[in-house]
């Protein structure tokens, strides 16, 4: 800083302290009006193609966003509580923003009955069963069918499911809060359970607002205490903080004003500027103290004073910048870009305030001899000082070798780190939010929505075989449950109308059947308006990321390999192939249905896996036998189930709802039409081609829903830590390079913090602290805070040797020089440093009062790399100066390689100078 | 004697009918609410049979449209024939209903006729906004109170509350009734929590051989932003329509 600037400043240091806090006021104004947002979709990009077409498909089908509202009893089949699913129902259904409730008590119902096909509701709302039988009878339907079992009633009847669909236009949290109120008006005997997306998002909310209420009063208390015990003057730590507090009220006032909302990593900016920012204040004020202990300080000395202390400063501030700096170049997502630019921003707000509003503020204050804080002075500080400088130039290459071994390890360890980036995972374990989810995972096969988005006709028989064939796929995934589309709709109603729970053959039959589906909710759900587009939904059964990683993974591959050009002929055309090639389309088709008995069979059996082939050569043998009739009698169809069933497990045999379904394929095995995909139809004969009667057909399928946006966080928060930290090393190892004028003390420089750095991951990975929203900022914000200790430490080595040099130039007694000085570099700048690290190691550590579960790992690794970059720069920093003989330092070649002898000796002399001080 | 007794029984039927409509004429600013209801009730079902093709239009929220033609008889207030003609692949579709809510549906593509449950009555006809109630003859006395909450030139306006122990969707329903036919022209339909729900209008009201008929009906969802149109030609009334029409053999013609 110029001297003119810091006198310019002081002449109108009233005009400064009226602009700072005539600005504070403005900027406090506006801090009410901070939005809070907790939407994990709000993380991405808006035009992020994952999210585009999430909300794509969200605003087509009415909703992405489900509330569930579970409620438990032991059975839930009595009159009371079906009444009290009917109230609820009925309630949520007009709460604004809800755009469609289902629940036993209002879901569509497809059976034969008596009187004939009905379709309409499971239970008429208006005559609730109320006898004992009426409700054995609904027990018993309900458990009896895939539309509601798992689904709407757990297996065992103890838990029924309401599930409120809300409108992507809406606030989610705020309807959310108006469920919640509904519930808790209703106070009924059940234990009910609340999950889903919205009603998280309420939480977090609520939790984010916690926070920023009471954190902000603990780190205020413990900075106040850790800053007094240090440096002993109550004004040397009241200014500084006030500067900080009106340096965040700047920043959110900023943030407000901008239109950013806070989330749940921006809820610790305050904390972050707390930490880190009053480091600025303090400095300025010990540099004045300093000068004060000489003497009466002149308006002259007070600018002298600014001028010497705000060259380290503005460094220090402009690394931890650039640290912050870093997640906008090298994030993703939008919630760690805008938690950077702020903490920059309020860390730039905080050097300014240190430069011109601290200084106005000193000039109004009386003089007063500062004393020395209690760690500043205390003895067990300087013989620890004491300690790691004789430990240092006698152990060097123990403290390279132990801190090799240590990284090392790390490097080991550093691939077993997990990630996690479910919202959950926000929450406490025992937290409601977290029972929710375990108790939908338990009893609804969870509530994260799968979701494949179909694009084709959905009038059109290929595209719904291709879809009913996906469901069945799906359902054979370990934790995807409960698949859904307009295709198991269709062959439901083709069950009751014609006895075949299979697709139709022909587009005529389809169409139909749609005809009796039109209006029904459950279909604008999953099909636009002129069924042009549709959606196949299911659940992931877990938070896991990694086991919803493999989940999405597998779907991505099923999807990969799908075949969606189809040509469709009559099963007789194919009497005019050659044998060969009459073979080659059948066993195309055998193989098909093959797979999908096998897939229902896992279904049913995870650990049992059938024989494919064998299933699929008993298919394609009794087929070949048909090919000369149109429709199979129904005795062809039991004996193939028959030859079937040879390969299926005994126990499944006579399960009556798995006959069932394997019936459902051979039944469509053996449809008069042969559906076959282009690739394969294209090996054909020409002749075969242009003579037959085709039909062609083509969709495509896209993988959607809150699985793969999940996925998508993932992916992007490796890649944010990865390129935020890079862009960081890069950045830091520009500044030191530039200000030692060496590219050897870029690489010094950094080393203790990179080595801090990986130890840090390597723990991570030992005690499975995830990588996540939170903790993925470890590695940047570490950086640009951590470098610091190392560039305080390197200057003031330099300086000491360059001074001890001219000093005693005559002196021939080289042994010792760097002794004393890594001794004078400790006893000053590497207890400021130890002072700066207990600070900040402190003051993050009140993130462990955060509500928020991964603001609390990250409050943890932060206070461990604090530790361990002072430790690495007050103990190998200097160890490999000296073994590199740094030239940037000086130079150090004059120096010897010690005996043992040697080293003893220098112990002694240590101990020496430190009594004589 | 019977003649006699006939033309007695005409003679009083007539002399009754002109004093009720001397009377009418007099008191027609003083019709009480369920006189308006029973009278206009009895204006929209009076023609003893109805035949008549129908264009549905049906749009939906983001305003793409649909449309579907029906040809549509009735006798009496339940015995009902709908055949849909277009679209293609719904040609043939069919629905018959009879009297105590037994109704059969034909599905042309399968051949094969079946009997549909009874308890459809609130819910939606083929994907548009009108319920197989609202579509079926007017009888709203039988399961609303009614009240008439305003008087203006034109129309009485009716509020009709369900009676107790009817199971109603609506929890309220605003009737505007044209005074000089005494025609219902537009129905409010209320939600349970009292909101504006549905409206439903009458329009390009005509008289076709003494009866009033209207052949452009709409019903707005306004929860759901959907909007229905059904519009009426070649209606043509009471025509002797033979019961044989509303068979399940006749379903099966088509």
């Amino acid at each position: 800083m110029k001297i003119n600037a810091v006198e310019l400043i002081l002449k109108n240091r009233l005009v400064v302290i009226i602009a700072v806090l005539l600005l504070t006021f403005i900027l406090g104004m506006q801090i009410s009006n901070l939005k809070i947002e907790g939407d994990i979709l709000k993380y991405l990009p808006e035009d992020d193609p994952t999210v585009v077409l999430f909300n794509r498909v969200g605003d087509e089908f009415g909703g992405n966003s489900l509330a569930f509202i579970a409620l438990e009893i032991d059975n839930i089949f009595t009159k009371e509580t079906i009444e009290h699913i009917n109230q609820l129902t009925n309630q949520f259904k007009l709460v604004d923003g809800v755009t469609n409730v289902t629940s036993l008590t209002d879901v569509i119902d497809i059976k034969k009955t008596d009187e004939g096909l009905e379709i309409g509701k499971l239970i008429d709302p208006y005559k609730l069963p109320k006898t004992n039988e009426e409700l054995q009878q609904l027990k018993k339907y309900t458990l009896s069918k895939d539309l509601y079992k798992g689904r709407i009633v757990s297996d065992d009847a103890t838990a029924a499911l309401i599930i409120c669909r809300i409108a992507e236009n809406v606030d989610k949290a705020e309807t959310a809060a108006r469920l919640k109120e509904i519930v808790n008006k209703a106070n009924l005997p059940e234990k009910i359970f609340l999950s889903g997306i919205p009603f998280q998002l309420n939480d977090i909310t609520e939790i984010i607002l916690n926070d920023l209420n009471s954190l902000l009063p603990i780190i205020i208390i413990v900075i106040l205490l850790t800053l007094f015990l240090s440096y002993g003057t109550f004004r040397g730590v009241v200014i500084p903080l006030l500067s900080t507090l009106i340096s965040i009220v700047w920043t959110l006032g900023l943030m407000s004003i901008l239109g950013v909302s806070i989330t749940v990593i921006s809820n610790i900016i305050p904390v972050i500027l707390i930490a880190t920012g009053t480091a600025y204040g303090i400095h300025i004020i010990s540099k004045y103290d300093e000068y004060l202990n000489h003497g009466n300080i002149t308006s002259k000395k007070l600018v002298d004073s600014i001028k010497e202390v705000s060259v380290p400063v503005l460094l220090a501030g402009i690394t931890t910048i650039v640290g912050f700096i870093a997640f906008i170049f090298g994030s993703y997502l939008t919630m760690i870009r805008e938690f950077g630019l702020f903490t920059a921003i309020g860390i730039l707000f905080s050097l300014i305030n240190s430069l011109i509003f601290i200084p106005a503020v000193l000039s109004y204050l009386p003089q007063r001899k500062k004393k020395s804080g209690y760690i500043e002075q205390a003895a067990f500080i300087a013989r620890i000082m004491n300690r790691i400088g004789s430990f240092v130039i006698s152990k060097e290459w123990l403290i390279i070798i132990v801190t090799s071994i240590l990284v090392a390890a790390s490097l080991y360890w550093i691939p077993q780190i997990e990630r996690r980036v479910n919202m959950v995972d926000y929450f406490k374990a025992g937290s409601p939010i977290r029972s929710a989810q375990e108790f939908m995972e338990n009893k609804f096969g969870g509530s994260i929505p799968i979701q494949i988005f179909v694009k084709g006709d959905l009038q059109d028989p290929v595209v719904l075989k291709e879809m009913w064939r996906m469901e069945k796929y799906i359902e054979s995934i370990p934790d995807a449950n409960n698949p859904q589309s307009v295709a198991s709709l269709i062959a439901e109603i083709h069950d009751v109308m014609d006895d075949q729970k299979t697709i139709p053959e022909s587009r005529g039959k389809v169409s139909n059947l749609w005809f009796l589906l039109e209006g029904e909710k459950i279909v604008e759900q999953l099909s636009n308006s002129d069924h042009s587009e549709g959606l196949l939904q299911a659940t992931l059964g877990t938070v896991d990321t990694k086991k919803g990683r493999k989940v999405t993974d597998e779907i991505d591959k099923y999807l990969s390999n799908l075949d969606t050009n189809f040509a469709i002929m009559n099963l007789s055309e194919l009497k005019e192939l050659n044998k060969e090639d009459k073979e080659k389309v059948l066993k195309y088709d055998a193989l098909k249905s093959a797979q999908t008995i096998k897939w229902i069979v896992t279904k049913y059996q995870p650990a049992f896996s059938i024989n494919e082939k064998q299933a699929a050569s008993t298919l394609l043998e009794d087929k070949l036998l048909l090919v000369s009739k149109d429709v199979p009698d129904s005795s062809t169809v039991h004996n193939t189930i028959n030859s079937i069933f040879k390969v299926i497990p005994v126990e499944l045999q006579n399960d009556e709802k798995f006959r069932k379904d394997i019936t459902a394929v051979v039944m469509d095995f053996y449809q008069p039409v042969v559906i076959i995909p282009q690739r394969l139809l294209q090996t054909l004969p020409k002749t075969f081609i242009e003579n037959s009667n085709l039909e062609y057909s083509a969709f495509s399928f896209s993988h959607t829903g809150m699985n793969i946006i999940y996925k998508h966080l993932d992916d992007s928060i490796l890649n944010s830590q990865f390129y935020s930290m890079l862009i960081a090393v890069i950045l830091v190892f520009i500044i030191l390079a530039v200000q030692f004028r060496s590219l050897a003390a870029g690489l010094t420089g950094l080393s203790p913090i990179l080595l801090t750095l990986v130890v840090t991951f390597g723990i991570m990975g030992i005690f499975k602290i995830p990588l996540d929203v939170a903790t993925v900022l470890v590695g940047s914000i570490a950086l640009g805070i951590g470098i610091d200790y190392s560039i305080h430490f390197t200057n003031r080595f330099k300086n000491e040797f360059m001074s001890y040099q001219n000093e005693n130039s005559l002196n021939n007694n080289k042994t010792k020089i760097e002794l004393v000085v890594l001794d004078r570099t400790l006893e000053t700048t590497g207890r400021a440093i130890v002072i700066n690290a207990l600070t900040v190691t402190l003051g993050f550590s009140t993130l462990l009062f955060s509500e928020i579960v991964p603001l609390q790992r990250f409050g943890i690794l932060i206070a461990v790399i604090m530790i361990g970059s002072a430790a690495g720069s007050l103990i190998f920093l200097p160890a490999l100066i000296l073994i590199t003989k740094a030239k940037f330092i000086g130079s150090l070649e004059k120096l010897n390689n010690y005996t043992k002898k040697e080293s003893k000796e220098i112990n002694d002399c240590s101990k020496e100078i430190y009594f004589k001080k | 004697m019977l003649e006699i007794k006939n033309s007695w029984l005409k003679i009083t039927a007539i002399i009754s009918l002109s004093m009720f409509a001397v009377y009418s004429q007099i008191q027609a600013q003083q019709l009480s609410a369920i006189e308006i209801l029973n009278k206009f009730e009895s204006v929209i079902n009076a023609p003893k049979d109805q035949q008549m093709n129908g264009t549905l239009i049906l749009i939906d929220s983001k305003g793409n449209e649909k449309e579907r033609t029906i040809t549509m008889m009735q006798k009496g207030d339940d015995k009902r024939l709908i055949r849909f003609l277009s679209p293609a692949d719904q040609k043939g579709i069919s629905f018959l209903g009879l009297p105590d809510d037994v109704q059969y549906l034909y599905l042309p593509s399968f051949k094969k006729v079946r009997r549909i449950a009874s308890h459809i009555k609130n819910q939606k006809f083929a994907g548009t906004d009108f319920t197989y109630d609202d579509l079926g003859t007017l009888k709203y006395s039988d399961d609303y109170n009614p009240k008439l909450v305003e008087t203006s030139d034109q129309n009485y306006v009716l509020e009709l509350i369900p009676k107790t122990g009817k199971n109603k969707d609506y929890s309220k329903l605003k009737i505007w009734v044209r005074k000089d036919i005494m025609f219902p022209v537009k129905t409010e339909f209320y939600d349970k929590a009292n909101r504006l729900w549905k409206v439903m209008e009458r329009k390009q009201v005509e008289k076709i051989d003494s009866y009033w008929v209207s052949k452009e009906i709409e019903m707005k969802d306004l929860k759901e932003q959907h909007n229905s149109k059904m519009l009426l030609s070649e209606i043509k009334l009471d025509s002797n329509l033979s019961d044989n029409l509303f068979t399940e053999r006749n379903l099966e013609k088509f």
